[in-house]
């Protein structure tokens, strides 16, 4: 298993406050907005989008490079944009299992907002637009399977 | 001779996977509580299913097609069948052969 820790870097701590209120206005608003697959839905749309954004910015800082392979970037916004304080990486069933720990985007832990028992999680999207952005028209899409509390756990494929 | 080559026939007209359809196990109220945090292009298919079906794979992607459109990402048929996979597994799908 590899672990990786992002730095503490209070300086970036803005990005992180605005994925949290964009996670707890869509909760809020929910019933205002009509959302049809919930906060999570509208936060997966938005997080793909962010995402994109986000790689794009890092390959033009060129802190990355088209070439990187997915593991790399998922490290990289790791330690950019401070998603979590903790991710590892263990093989299973030939798939790459991406554990996220002490995440740092959440609107509920970090946040400490009560969801009224809804998820608005970033991270799958983030990670999805960001890999998607680099690797082209036709990546491999992750699965993202999201079980949410303190350890969220994302299942991506990264077999392709 | 020719009865064996009918069974050949019947065996790959049950596993061509463009006959294949599927059906929800419960109410799409159900399904989409519990995957309520799933991500957004697994609760598509899971409501076209429920909502629905029984819906062939290519009328689960054409359901796919708007969400394709907002999320700017091609959603191809493996993708699609992965998802489908783990809702048969899950008992909240069910494959029709």
């Amino acid at each position: 298993m590899a672990r990786f820790f992002s730095r503490k870097d209070p300086g970036k701590d803005y990005l992180n406050k605005v994925v949290i209120g964009l996670g707890v206005g869509l909760v809020k608003s929910r019933k205002l907005l009509n959302l049809s697959f919930g906060p999570q839905g509208a936060m997966d749309v938005l997080s793909v989008w962010i995402g994109q954004e986000i790689a794009k910015e890092l390959l033009r800082q060129k802190k990355i490079r088209v070439n990187i392979s997915e593991q790399e970037l998922i490290e990289k916004l790791l330690e950019e944009i401070r998603m979590a304080e903790e991710l590892s990486f263990e093989t299973e069933d030939g798939k790459s299992i991406i554990t996220i720990q002490n995440c740092l985007i959440c609107p509920k832990r970090v946040g400490g907002y009560d969801l009224e028992g809804e998820t608005a999680c970033p991270v799958g999207g983030i990670i999805m637009g960001a890999i998607t952005f680099v690797k082209g028209e036709s990546p491999s899409l992750p699965n993202i399977n999201l079980k949410p509390g303190e350890y969220c756990r994302i299942s991506l494929d990264l077999a392709k | 001779m020719e009865g064996s080559n009918l069974t050949d026939k019947n065996q790959q007209e049950s596993s061509d996977p463009r006959k294949v359809t599927y059906s929800g196990l419960v109410s799409t109220k159900q399904a989409l509580e519990r995957e309520k945090s799933s991500f957004i292009l697994d609760k598509t298919i899971l409501q076209a299913i429920c909502e629905d079906g029984p819906l062939s794979l290519e009328e689960i992607r054409k359901a796919t097609l708007p969400l394709e459109a907002a999320l700017g990402i091609r959603i191809d048929l493996p993708k699609i069948q992965e998802i489908i996979k783990r809702f048969i597994k899950d008992g909240l799908v069910w494959e029709n052969k």
